[in-house]
């Protein structure tokens, strides 16, 4: 199994150098770059072309496209991640400040998704054709359906302006003493995000629980006269969980990356809205990185989710 | 391998995605003066519930705090919160854009009767909220910053003023430590020599934020928002930075030596962008806002039967307009918007009076023949309105043979749901009267497609025929002073000889009552061959909760430094 670790750390340079490559050139070919979009069009129609031609040759943004992606490469291997375009500050602090923030709120709603999505699923599979199982799935439709911002929209509304319960948004506030103190503002996001993601999860757990309960190892369990407790959650729901637990693992980063719209909504400085900025603002350096350290953790996510999926599943060998 | 593809395709399509959310914000319009004001209050009672003070600590809470750093004060003079809270200008500005002695770092001043010698003195006292003192060092160090060749972080009318300063050139050459035409009587007092009349001279003062030297020396202009210093910067204001979380939020606490008294409560600003913060209204009834301002209408529409929120609304030199391409795109051809009876049909075929009525509900006013707000007191009155008269439209058409088949580009940059209406409006008005436009969104490098100089050959440098825009006026001056020669404003027509030439007549005296007298000739001109056509004059609302409703009588334009007093507020 080290081997084929080992192998599969040496695989991820050279994925995410195209990566890089990808992501650099799509940034190329959006229109506008930093300066562009710095300035408001109102401001720009006071500056000449030749003081904007300063202001692009400040940030190095005259070079051409190769060079300019060279020279970000040849940092970044030096250690170097480089500083954002628009405040100067460092990329590695930004991440290091903004990249926990999101992970506080994806996995406390990937754990919310996971939970509910699960256990919803296995009743449904259980009950398969009762009206606990129609109803279920018609819930599981409706919450794939009904985008976050909407959901985010209505928690506010009711939890936070009308019922008083939950703050609209923010992350911390200069009166807060202790960490936890923050959980407050952490509920509404986490669990808007977790139940916008349980429904898939449900319907994965359900087909994945029904398909195991026709296993014959299920069967054989049952023959036995083992209860039918044991034989549901020991036998069936432990196997079913292998592609669940990869539609999680994998779910991880896409939290992150997808949590911009929970973000924006909760007013929760995390890195997705970073990232939507940075790329707004054609902020490169920042862009970058996150785009890098979120291929970063899909690489290593299914490198673990194979690992994972030979532990609750022995008939699985990695090659 | 088939999961290493998917985990790529995985990972390209998240970063895609994400890259895709990115899209542009709307672009933030420039910061506009108002030279007359005049406030209609909407009150109604008590706002929501705030998040716990400690207690007996009194916290004013608003918006505009640092989404990723506070931003450098000579580009947007005052429009952040935190601008105005930190910073001091060198001369004082009251609420109708004077200068004044009331506010500022100037004791006293005093403009020569021509124009070209400014004396500044300095107040006793004046302190650095790191307990510095606030010299004539950090006054001429911040003007020869801003005239630094790049200093793309300075307004433009603050940029040309302070580059009007004589000995300017060889400064900048390196002949001269400083300029020759800044002189230190003494410690307190500077003469500022200027080699032409600067018509905007005590407007530019009045808004000249001044910054501190010892925190600052050395730092490349071109790059001076990038500066570790504005992640947590020492000011002179009133309110001294208590904490940052940058995106997050920023408390101020009262500073102790500020000279014009000391504020009991503390300040709180919420990250968010300065005029298009799409949370301001949540945020206010949440609770979390009791100072704002917005640009935004549907903002007013949500807020306005909020009980205990007040909306005051405030005039301001904000034109929202359609400039015109006159200039042909192709050799040979004659652009027919070039004849002033195409453009006074465009003015005439679009219900501006109506549209100001069904969006604004008639909180902006219709746009005339001239650019000037109506209600400013340099707005000439009894010039062509161009009210909606669409058979008048079709004449003028049809005396300038107009092409019916002809299709119009017309571009626009906002990206707000009620500029979308406002465009399919037009396209239809238009359309009525044998005008096909084809309204298209501006992306990417919108400067440079708005405002590019046509080319040696005489062509357009610009793809549109009509663009969408603002025009925002640091003083009436300001509005046609773009008509110069050599200025954006010629980018788009030829040259008007006649309105130049009038403009520099303008531009060329500090006498305010000749300015006048020209300006009136220059809107009686204008009127008549609108190169740019005016939709509607827009005012901006001031936001606030009961806590701060009837401690200040008039606001002055939140967009600008202002004589708001913040210091002095009674919170409730």
């Amino acid at each position: 199994m080290a081997k084929y670790i080992g192998k599969r750390i040496l695989m991820f340079i050279p994925m995410a150098l195209l990566m890089s490559f990808l992501i650099f050139g799509g940034m190329e070919l959006t229109p506008g770059d930093f300066v562009s979009n710095m300035i408001s069009p109102d401001m720009a129609a006071n500056m000449t072309p030749d003081e904007l031609n300063v202001l692009r040759e400040a940030y190095g943004l005259n070079d051409p496209f190769l060079i300019r992606y060279v020279k970000w490469l040849g940092q970044i291997f030096q250690g170097n991640w480089g500083y954002s375009l628009s405040s100067g500050v460092p990329v590695k602090d930004i991440i290091l400040q903004r990249l926990p923030v999101t992970l506080e709120l994806a996995l406390t709603g990937l754990v919310i998704s996971a939970i509910l999505g699960s256990v919803l699923g296995i009743v449904s599979a259980l009950k398969r054709g009762s009206l606990l199982d129609h109803t279920l799935t018609l819930a599981g439709v409706i919450g794939m359906s009904i985008p976050q911002f909407f959901f985010g929209m209505v928690a506010i509304l009711l939890f936070a302006l009308n019922w008083k319960i939950f703050p609209v948004g923010g992350r911390t506030t200069p009166d807060m003493v202790h960490w936890w103190e923050h959980l407050r503002y952490l509920v509404l996001p986490a669990l808007v995000l977790g139940v916008t993601q349980t429904a898939s999860v449900m319907r994965y757990s359900r087909a994945s629980m029904m398909d195991s309960m026709h296993k014959d190892f299920v069967k054989a369990a049952r023959s036995k006269g083992l209860p039918e407790w044991r034989v549901n959650l020991v036998h069936g729901f432990r196997v079913s969980m292998t592609p669940v637990v990869v539609l999680l693992a994998l779910r991880l980063p896409m939290l992150v990356s997808s949590s911009v719209v929970i973000e924006n909504v909760f007013q929760w400085p995390g890195i997705g809205v970073t990232f939507k900025e940075a790329v707004s603002a054609g902020n490169y350096p920042l862009v970058m990185m996150i785009a890098l350290i979120i291929v970063i953790m899909v690489l290593i996510i299914s490198l673990v989710l194979d690992i994972l999926t030979r532990v609750l599943d022995p008939r699985v060998r990695l090659e | 391998m088939k999961k290493r593809i998917l985990s790529l395709l995985m990972a390209s399509i998240m970063v895609l995605g994400l890259a895709a959310c990115g899209g542009k914000e709307e672009p933030a319009p420039e910061a506009t003066p108002d030279t007359s004001q005049e406030q209609g209050g909407q009150e109604t009672e008590a706002p929501a519930e705030q998040p716990a003070a400690a207690e007996g600590e009194k916290i004013l809470y608003s918006n505009t705090g640092p989404v990723e750093f506070f931003e450098v004060p000579w580009w947007n003079l005052g429009q952040y919160v935190h601008s105005k809270l930190l910073f001091e200008t060198l001369i004082g500005i009251d609420n109708d854009m004077n200068p004044t002695t009331e506010t500022g770092m100037a004791e006293s001043y005093e403009l020569s009767e021509d124009g070209l010698q400014l004396t500044i003195t300095l107040r006793d006292g004046l302190k650095w909220h790191d307990g510095q003192d606030v010299t004539l060092d950090d006054v001429v160090w911040s003007i020869e910053q801003v005239m630094t060749p790049g200093a793309g972080m300075a307004n433009n009318t603050l940029k040309q003023t302070c580059e009007g300063i004589e000995g300017t050139q060889d400064y900048l050459d390196g002949k001269t430590e400083q300029p020759a035409g800044i002189e230190l009587v003494d410690d307190k007092t500077i003469v500022l020599k200027f080699a032409t009349v600067q018509p905007s001279v005590m407007l530019a003062m009045s808004l000249f934020p001044i910054l501190p030297k010892h925190c600052l020396e050395g730092v490349d202009m071109t790059q001076i928002q990038q500066d570790p210093f504005w992640q947590s910067p020492v000011g002179s204001g009133p309110f001294k930075l208590e904490e940052v979380k940058i995106g997050e939020y920023a408390t101020f606490a009262p500073f102790e030596d500020y000279w014009d008294g000391v504020a009991d409560f503390k300040i709180l600003l919420n990250a968010s962008s300065a005029e298009s913060d799409d949370k301001l209204v949540t945020n206010v009834k949440a609770g979390l806002i009791d100072y704002a301002y917005t640009k935004m209408y549907s903002d007013v529409q949500a807020l306005r039967d909020v009980e205990g929120v007040t909306i005051d609304t405030v005039p301001v030199n904000y034109t929202r307009w359609f400039m015109v391409n006159q200039y042909p795109k192709a050799a040979g051809e004659t652009n027919p918007l070039s004849d002033k009876r195409v453009r006074q049909a465009i003015a005439y075929a679009i219900d501006k009076a109506t549209i100001c009525e069904q969006i604004f509900e008639g909180a902006a006013m219709p746009g005339t023949g001239t650019l000037t707000p109506t209600g400013s007191n340099w707005k000439v009155e009894g010039l062509e309105e161009y009210a909606y008269n669409p058979d008048k439209a079709k004449e003028l058409l049809a005396e300038a043979g107009w092409d019916s088949s002809r299709e119009l580009k017309l571009a626009y940059y906002y990206t707000d749901q009620q500029t979308v209406d406002l465009m399919a409006i037009v396209q239809q008005q238009l359309a009525q009267v044998g005008i096909k436009v084809n309204p298209y969104l501006l992306e990417g490098d919108v400067p440079g497609q708005l405002n590019t100089a046509p080319t040696a050959d005489g062509l357009a440098g610009v793809q549109w025929d009509l663009a969408y825009g603002a025009l925002s006026a640091l003083s009436p001056l300001d509005y046609y002073s773009r008509f110069a020669e050599g200025s954006s404003g010629t980018w788009h027509g030829p040259y008007d000889e006649t309105l130049g030439a009038m403009v520099n007549e303008m531009l060329s005296t500090a006498d305010v009552e000749k300015q006048m007298a020209t300006y009136a000739k220059i809107e009686e001109y204008y009127a008549d061959e609108i190169p740019y056509i005016a939709l509607y004059y827009q005012p901006v609302w001031v936001v606030t909760s009961e806590k701060v409703a009837g401690n200040v009588s008039k606001w002055g334009n939140p967009q600008f430094y202002m004589q708001w007093d913040i210091q002095n507020w009674t919170l409730k």
